[in-house]
Order: structure tokens, then C-alpha cells, then sequence
């Protein structure tokens, strides 16, 4: 018979579990390494762990087990040293369902922040450690190159990862749609809170090596323009340092106004009209919005940039549909390459099943024949063998083509011909 | 070689509009910076066959091929290409492709649809220094036009990030700082391009033709205008204006140019017509 094989995947994730819970389940790299090991020796499966900070998965391909949870828990428990019964049930998928979840997972569609870009990069790091492991794991090493390939298909053909959904990042992304990138320019910030270190920290990210820090506290602002590597000006000094910013962070406590329209027409003109980028995340405002009138000024107040964080999160749920069909398309290639790989058994024993009959019937007339005789039957009996098995190979390719392949079928023709299935020779 | 040519005039306008699909594919799509665009190349193919059809045309009809309306389309066609290419190259920024290679493509195919096998042509059109005057007179003028058209998207931008409506414009056109690059790049060598093809055709005029006068105000309109646009341009270098004053002084520039150029061609029946 067949070897019954499948594919499973057991999931603790932001669905299912609550902080704690996933903090005891994360998976360490050697933790991983251990796992897949064991999973290999004790139950010949080929085994592969996602575990990042919002979920930790399993996935395992191999021969069917009936209490194959029971046996993984046990695992997870020895591994993390927990009480088998202190691990929450998962939420397990198999065959076609556990390979639609990595595909959504790597697409983004199941994280936290939709349309995260961090998780491609960590679904990328499985497929390497697979790749490193000892011992093959063809099957769960494509299914990993599908994830991929269905993470960077959502990321090109869809918008479900553009926009930012933090104000921190949405400001940059604002920013680098006017200046392009950060090299050669200017930030100023104005403030030393946390809200003004964050958003600095943020600019710092997307290579923004160039500070300029204001505050009314000096002590304050000169600590923060020690973190920054940057000068630090006075705030009576916020004109003149407005005038070499390309942009400036308006983060402060004031209750007033700390530039209005007459003062930024000044600076405007002192700069030549060159464009800045005016963020204000204060609440109350420090910038009068009637600076954003001027040419060449770009304001935007934290409404505004919660605004743009509003619409991405719109745009980007917009884009969930499209982001399906990718995975969709993806679940249908896997499932093609899925049922070709499970033929590929059959028909190779098949094959070796006739050449045995084929070698055995020569040999038994061996004695008998002159070497014309032997060179004739042996082309005879190859040319008789390919035509015998031309009718099933074909019937077993066109039915995974057309997708109509049964197991049953597969069955039948280990059952028909008493195939054997090949000693496997593992490398662990 | 008269059969090249006319696979040539079958061929560009298709190559033109198989690259317009893929930048505008490019356009529309979300980028994946891993992921290298091969319009680029599609591009460069078509335009190195383009050069390669107006060369043949020249040297099959013995004229510099400017002489029909179809080749005069078919050359402000390769000359948008080309300066669209060298922007493209020089600031490897390709998501703005698909607006100059829609021009590119709608000129070529009206070319292809017009275009004969005549030979009648002008003696002038023989003339090499009158050819080279061409060049870089349109040359000139495609990249005043690249100019303003980059001057319109970073207007078109500048409004959409005042304005908050952060649309397809805003997601896919690239930086206002990127824009203003190319226009201020595509405007001064533009300018270059158009005084040197100017000065030929001056020269042109007085060593060929016959009845060549300075005073004649279609040549005064024409240098007029150029070197009000390229003062324009220094005072704008000189004073460092950046932004929407560089973009509205691209754009109104070569309206201006437009407009003078339609007013010397509405002066004169003759000068600067095709058969």
C-alpha cells in the first residue's frame, strides 16, 4: 500500500494564545534544532518551527500518526521544560489547510500588523535552517519556497503592505515621499520628551544621520542631543535652525504657539523657498496650521498623520481580497507539485517491479540462448515492458494534471502488483 | 533595405506600445526594491532600433529625414525617448516612464500611419551641418518638454501632499525631490541643446540660404524666447529657487516656447513647413 503521508501544522499565535502563553512556547534556534531531530528520529517525520514573537508553529510531513498532537506536546514539554498540561490546545491544520496557513502566514495576512514586512524575512530564516539541517526535508524545504514565493507575490502585486500604521513611521514615509532619502538632510527636533525621541528614532532607522536639537529645557534637550550626536540650539534659536532643516518635529509641552505664518514666511524666504516638512505631534500644537499655506511647506499635525495612518490600515484591509487570490493561486501549485511528488513513488516502484520480472524471466532462459538470441529479448522484453506501463504512468500524470488523482488509486496499484515500498536510507 | 524599413515602421510602434504596457505596469504595481524592472531594457532596444530606422530612411531617400510630417513625428518621438532614457539612467527612477513613453508611442504610431516612400525632399535636406541643426534643435525641445512634464508632476504631487489626498499619484509617482532633479536636469541641458541647435540654424540660414534675414521676426521670436528662458533659468540657478518656483518657471517656460514657436510658424508659410 501507499504510504499514507501528510502534512500537518500545530499554531500558537495572537489567536489563540495570550502573551504569556506564547513567551513560554517561543523556540530558541537550538531549541528548534533539537526539535527537528527528534522529530525526525522518533517518528521519521520531517519537521520545521516558525517561532517568532507573535506565534510559534510547527509544521510536520511524514507518515500519518493517530495521536500525533499527544506525541508534539510531549515533545514541546521536554523541550521547554513545561508541564505537557500547561500547553494550551493549538490550532491544528492539515494537508492543503496547514499549506493555505503558511502561505497567509508568509503574506502577512495573519499577523498582528497587517501587511508586516518582518515576517517574509523570518519565514526566509526557516527555509535556511531547513536547508542547514541534518537530514533532507524536500517536502517541507518547497513548501517554505511556496511561502516565499507567496509573501513576495502579495508585496508586488498588492498594496497590502504599503502605508505605515505607526505616526512615527507614517511621518517618515511622508518625509521620504518629499526628500527621497535622508542623506544630506537636516532633521530638526523640537522637544526632548519621548514622543520627540521616538519619532527621532524613527528617522534614525531610515538613515537620517543628520540632527539638530531644540528645547526649552536645556538640560533636557542637550541629553537628547547627546543621544543624537546632534548640536543643540536654544528654542529662541528655532527660526534660524529652521532655516537649514529640511525637517522639523514639533514635539513639546507648549501651550503656545511656538512659530506662526509671519515667522515661517521669514524663514521660507531665507531658505529660498526650499521644501520642509512640518511635523507637529504636539497636542496642544506648536505650529499655527496657516504655516502650512506657504509654498514649500508641507505641515502635517498628528490628526493629519492619524488620518494617513487610517487610510493605509483602509487600503491595505482593501487589499485583502487580492492578497487571497495570491495565496489561493499559490495552495493550487503546492497542491499540483504535492500530488506529482506523491506519484513519483508509485510510478518509480512500479518500474522496478517490472525490470525485476523482466530480469528474472531472462535469466531463467539465459542458459538456453545464443547472444543474438539474449541481445533480441532483451530489446524485446524493455520495448514490451515501456509499452505496459505507458496506459497507467499516463493515466497517474494526467489525473494529478487534471486534478482528479485519488488515493485510492494509488492504493489499488500498490495493492495490484504487491509493491514494496524502497528502505529509506536517512542520513540522522 | 526598403524592406527593412517598412518591417521597421510596422515594428517600432508595436515595441513602443508593448514598453508603454510595461511601465505602466510598473506604474501601477507595488515595488519590491529586490526586484529589477526589465523595461529599461525593452526601452533601449526600441530606441536603438529607431535610430537605426531613421538612419536607413536618410541614407535609402538620400535625406536628412525631416521631410514629411511622418519622419518629423517619428524624430520628436526618438528624441522624447532618448531624453526620457538618459533621465531614467541618470537618476535610476523608472516609475515615471509610462507618461513619456505614452508620448513616445502615440508620435511613432501616427508616424507609422502617415509615412511614404516618397522621395521628393527639399535640396536643404541634404545638407549635413542643416541635419545636425535638427538634431539639436529637437533634441531641445524634447528635453524642454520631458522638463515640464516632470515640473507638472511635482506640482501635481506638492498639491496632493498639501491637500492630504495621498492617492495613486502620491504612492506612485516618486519624490518631489527626485522630480525637481530631472526637470531642472532635463531644463538645462534642454536649453544647451536648443542654443546650440539655434546657432546652427543661424548659420545655416546665412551660409545656405538666400533670402536669410536676423530681422526677420520669426528668428527674433525664436531667439527671444530662447534667451528669455535660458535668463530665466540662470536667475533661477543664481538665486537658488528650489521647489514649485523651479517647477512653474519649467512649465510656463516651455508654454512660452510653444506659443512663440506657434507664432513663427503662423508668420511664415515656408520656413520650418513640411511637404
Amino acid at each position: 500500500m501507499a504510504a499514507n503521508l501528510e502534512l500537518n501544522c500545530f499554531s500558537f499565535s495572537h489567536q489563540n494564545t495570550d502573551l504569556a502563553q506564547r513567551d513560554a512556547l517561543s523556540f530558541t534556534k537550538e531549541q528548534i534544532e533539537l526539535f527537528v531531530a527528534a522529530s525526525r528520529m522518533h517518528w521519521a517525520l520531517e519537521a520545521a518551527v516558525l517561532s517568532t514573537c507573535n506565534r510559534t508553529e510547527f509544521y510536520l510531513f511524514g507518515p500519518a500518526r493517530p495521536a500525533l498532537w499527544e506525541d508534539v506536546r510531549a515533545l514541546i514539554a521536554t523541550i521547554r521544560a513545561l508541564e505537557p498540561s500547561a500547553i494550551p490546545r493549538p490550532a491544528a491544520r492539515s494537508a492543503e489547510q496547514a499549506a493555505r496557513h503558511i502561505f497567509r502566514v508568509s503574506a502577512s495576512l495573519e499577523s498582528l500588523a497587517l501587511g508586516e514586512n518582518q515576517i517574509l524575512s523570518q519565514i526566509k530564516d526557516v527555509h535556511e535552517q531547513i536547508l542547514l539541517s541534518p537530514g533532507k526535508s524536500p517536502v517541507l524545504e518547497r513548501l517554505f519556497q511556496f511561502a516565499i514565493r507567496a509573501g513576495k507575490q502579495v508585496r508586488t502585486q498588492t498594496d497590502l503592505c504599503t502605508g505605515s500604521l505607526s505616526i512615527g513611521s507614517a511621518a517618515v514615509d511622508l518625509a521620504l515621499k518629499i526628500f527621497e532619502n535622508f542623506q544630506r538632510r537636516q532633521v530638526l527636533i523640537v522637544g526632548a520628551g519621548e514622543t520627540a525621541e521616538t519619532t527621532a528614532a524613527h528617522f534614525t532607522t531610515h538613515g537620517a544621520e543628520s540632527f539638530v536639537v531644540t528645547n526649552r529645557g536645556q538640560e533636557r534637550g542637550r541629553a537628547l542631543a547627546t543621544t543624537l550626536r546632534a548640536p543643540f540650539r536654544p528654542l529662541d534659536e528655532l527660526p534660524a535652525a529652521l532655516e537649514s532643516a529640511d525637517v522639523a518635529v514639533f514635539a513639546t509641552g507648549s501651550t503656545d504657539f511656538l512659530i506662526n505664518r509671519v515667522q515661517m514666511k521669514k524663514v521660507m524666504k531665507a531658505r529660498k523657498h526650499r521644501a520642509i516638512f512640518v511635523i507637529d505631534i504636539s497636542n496642544p500644537r506648536n505650529v499655527e496650521p496657516d504655516v502650512g499655506k506657504l509654498d514649500g511647506v508641507f505641515l502635517y499635525n498628528i490628526d493629519d498623520l492619524e488620518h494617513v495612518v487610517a487610510a493605509n490600515l483602509a487600503s491595505r484591509q482593501g487589499e485583502i481580497p487580492a492578497a487571497e487570490a495570491v495565496v489561493q493561486h499559490m495552495v493550487n501549485e503546492w497542491q499540483a507539485w504535492h500530488q506529482a511528488m506523491e506519484i513519483t513513488p508509485t510510478i518509480a516502484s512500479l518500474a522496478r517491479f517490472f525490470e525485476q520480472v523482466r530480469e528474472q524471466e531472462l535469466s531463467r532462459h539465459n542458459s538456453r540462448l545464443t547472444d543474438q538470441e539474449r541481445v533480441m529479448l532483451e530489446e524485446f522484453s524493455r520495448g514490451l515492458i515501456k509499452k505496459l506501463l505507458h496506459n497507467p504512468i499516463t493515466y497517474l500524470k494526467s489525473s494529478v494534471e487534471n486534478k482528479t488523482l485519488r488515493k485510492e488509486d494509488l492504493n489499488l496499484v500498490w495493492a495490484l502488483y504487491n509493491l514494496q515500498r524502497e528502505e529509506q536510507t536517512d542520513e540522522t | 533595405m526598403l524592406h527593412v524599413i517598412h518591417i521597421l515602421e510596422v515594428m517600432l510602434p508595436l515595441l513602443y506600445l508593448g514598453v508603454f504596457g510595461l511601465y505602466l505596469r510598473h506604474f501601477l504595481q507595488s515595488k519590491d526594491h529586490g526586484t529589477p524592472f526589465r523595461g529599461t531594457h525593452f526601452l533601449y532596444a526600441a530606441l536603438v532600433l529607431h535610430v537605426s530606422y531613421l538612419t536607413l530612411r536618410g541614407i535609402t531617400f538620400h535625406h536628412f529625414p525631416v521631410s514629411s510630417r511622418a519622419e518629423f513625428l517619428s524624430l520628436v518621438a526618438l528624441c522624447v525617448g532618448l531624453v526620457y532614457a538618459f533621465a531614467e539612467t541618470r537618476h535610476k527612477e523608472s516609475d515615471t516612464g509610462a507618461f513619456f513613453i505614452a508620448i513616445v508611442a502615440i508620435l511613432q504610431v501616427m508616424a507609422s500611419l502617415m509615412v511614404e516612400d516618397s522621395t521628393t525632399h527639399l535640396i536643404l535636406h541634404e545638407n549635413p551641418v542643416y541635419g545636425v541643426h535638427v538634431i539639436f534643435t529637437m533634441f531641445g525641445f524634447a528635453a524642454l518638454a520631458v522638463s515640464a512634464l516632470y515640473a507638472l508632476m511635482y506640482v501635481l504631487l506638492s498639491r496632493q501632499l498639501k491637500s492630504r489626498e495621498l492617492g495613486v499619484i502620491f504612492r506612485r509617482l516618486p519624490p518631489l525631490s527626485a522630480l525637481e532633479n530631472m526637470s531642472r536636469l532635463a531644463a538645462t541641458s534642454g536649453i544647451a541643446l536648443l542654443g546650440l541647435g539655434l546657432a546652427l540654424g543661424h548659420f545655416v540660414g546665412l551660409y545656405i540660404m538666400d533670402d536669410f534675414n536676423f530681422t526677420d521676426p520669426k528668428i527674433l521670436i525664436t531667439d527671444i524666447a530662447w534667451l528669455a528662458y535660458a535668463l530665466g533659468l540662470l536667475v533661477v540657478k543664481v538665486r537658488g529657487l528650489s521647489g514649485l518656483r523651479m517647477a512653474y518657471f519649467s512649465l510656463f517656460g516651455y508654454m512660452t516656447f510653444i506659443l512663440a514657436m506657434v507664432a513663427v510658424n503662423t508668420f511664415s508659410s515656408t520656413f520650418h513647413s513640411f511637404q
